[in-house]
């Protein structure tokens, strides 16, 4: 029997250094499509770097990454980034609401009724969707952020500590919705345990 | 109406004088602003003598090249004062900064001077000098507040940027926020201005035509032409400050060369 899987990311031999620091040595990974990979290890150990190499944020000394069968290079980063959604760890966003929210991120009609499908699997009611993000906890206000990066429909998402401001209840739903997904690709580097164990593959990193 | 009276020497000095309270504040509170305050005193006015100078014979002469040249030096101070008080370094931003303000200039004298006082001859000495410089000069202003919170900004922000370049995929919807942002900041203070002007405001071009002369309804609508030619040129230079100045600042994967700032 053959069975081939498709790699939606591949990072072959990719080494990154910020002068004589090593941060990355080296480092294979293929990712597989609708599959979920945790980057785990401690703080300084590379794992946000490495999301940011896959945007092109950061530059690798040696190495290629691949994604969707498009080399990263400075002529294709506009066609890689069309293929990802991210979601940062702190963003201090410049809106006060998530109508603001909505046109900063210019989702279109189509998107915006998958925004209020992703806020209902979040459990974001209507009531507090309309309160002015200082009303709201951290937690609540991360998970509008999730909703609406997710209804931007990219096939790669890419998180960095995505649980750190959720309860164990809105973890819980953001593994149903996001990691039980198979039709997105999905890359995180956490500290969360349960987060990770619920990911396909925990690539483990050390400092 | 009367003629302005003079200020002889003396009273010049006696004039001066009264800059003892603030330096009696500064040295009260600790406020180590004493050495640079007699500093601008004394740049001030060496500047403002030597121009008188400059300008007793420039307009005199009212030759277009030698008018020309004295608002090009003019440019060339503004762009080099900008770039020092902003934090900026030089190589990135002399070649947008000089089309910005340059640009911005033509436009606004060919507008106000050409279009509005309907002049037969734009580069006169005694409107193209003064109008030249007083929005070069705010413009300097506002280019400096403007510049430093936009690249501050993005450089504070880095999360939020990259943010939208990723999610919106466009580069423009990634700035937008930080460029509205430092805009705002810039021109607020004008805004303010021009909201209590005659008010509480007394603007300086109008107190000195009326010392010097003119009907106050007259005074008055160059003033209100001024404010607003010094409002869109600043604007204006200032928005083609941060667009040129993005040609020269990001590589080709949208990332900002923190080089660009000095520390």
């Amino acid at each position: 029997m053959f069975c081939a899987y498709y790699f939606m990311i591949k990072i072959n031999n990719i080494s990154l250094s910020y002068g004589e620091e090593v941060v990355l040595d080296n480092l294979s990974c293929d990712i597989p499509k609708g599959q979920s990979i945790c980057f785990w290890g401690p703080s300084g150990s590379g794992k946000s770097s490495l999301l940011k190499l896959l945007m092109g944020f950061e530059i690798p000394s040696s190495g290629k990454i691949i994604i969707d069968d498009i080399l990263l290079s400075e002529e294709n980063i506009n066609e890689i980034r069309k293929k990802i959604g991210w979601i940062p760890q702190n963003i201090n966003l410049p809106v006060n609401n998530t109508t603001e929210l909505i046109n900063l991120l210019y989702l279109d009609k189509e998107q915006q009724k998958k925004f209020r499908f992703y806020s209902n699997k979040l459990e974001l009611d209507n009531n507090l969707l309309k309160k002015d993000f200082h009303e709201i906890s951290g937690g609540q206000k991360q998970r509008i952020v999730i909703a609406a990066v997710l209804s931007l429909d990219k096939p790669v998402l890419l998180m960095d500590e995505p649980t750190s401001a959720l309860d164990t209840e809105s973890v819980d739903n953001l593994i149903n919705l996001i990691l039980k997904n198979k039709t997105l690709t999905v890359i995180s580097a956490s500290h969360d345990k349960k987060w990770a164990n619920a990911n396909d593959l925990i690539l483990h990193l050390d400092q | 109406m009367k003629a302005i009276a003079n200020i002889d020497t003396i009273h010049l000095i006696i004039g001066y004088s009264i800059l003892i309270i603030p330096l009696i504040i500064f040295w009260y509170f600790k406020i180590k602003l004493t050495k640079t305050t007699i500093i601008a005193v004394v740049r001030m006015s060496i500047q403002l003598l030597l121009v008188a100078l400059y300008l007793e014979y420039i307009f005199k002469l009212n030759n277009a090249y030698i008018n020309i040249l004295w608002v090009l030096v003019m440019i060339g101070v503004g762009i080099s004062t900008t770039i020092k008080r902003a934090s900026l370094k030089p190589k990135y931003f002399i070649i947008p900064l000089v089309l910005a303000l340059f640009s911005s200039l033509v436009l606004i004298d060919a507008f106000f001077l050409g279009i509005v006082l309907k002049l037969k001859y734009v580069f006169e000495a005694r409107y193209f000098i003064p109008i030249s410089g007083m929005i070069l000069g705010n413009a300097m202003n506002y280019n400096i507040v403007g510049l430093n919170s936009y690249f501050e900004g993005l450089i504070k922000e880095e999360n939020l940027y990259y943010f939208l370049l990723v999610n919106t995929n466009d580069n423009k919807n990634a700035l937008l926020p930080f460029i509205g942002k430092s805009i705002k900041k810039a021109l607020s203070p004008l805004i303010g201005t021009m909201t209590v002007m005659g008010l509480i405001a007394l603007p300086g071009m109008m107190t000195g035509q009326i010392l010097g002369g003119s009907p106050p309804a007259t005074a008055i609508k160059y003033q209100i032409l001024i404010a607003v030619a010094i409002f869109s040129g600043g604007s204006l230079n200032l928005t083609l400050s941060i667009i040129f100045s993005n040609l020269f600042v990001f590589d080709k994967f949208g990332r900002l060369n923190r080089k660009i700032i000095k520390k």
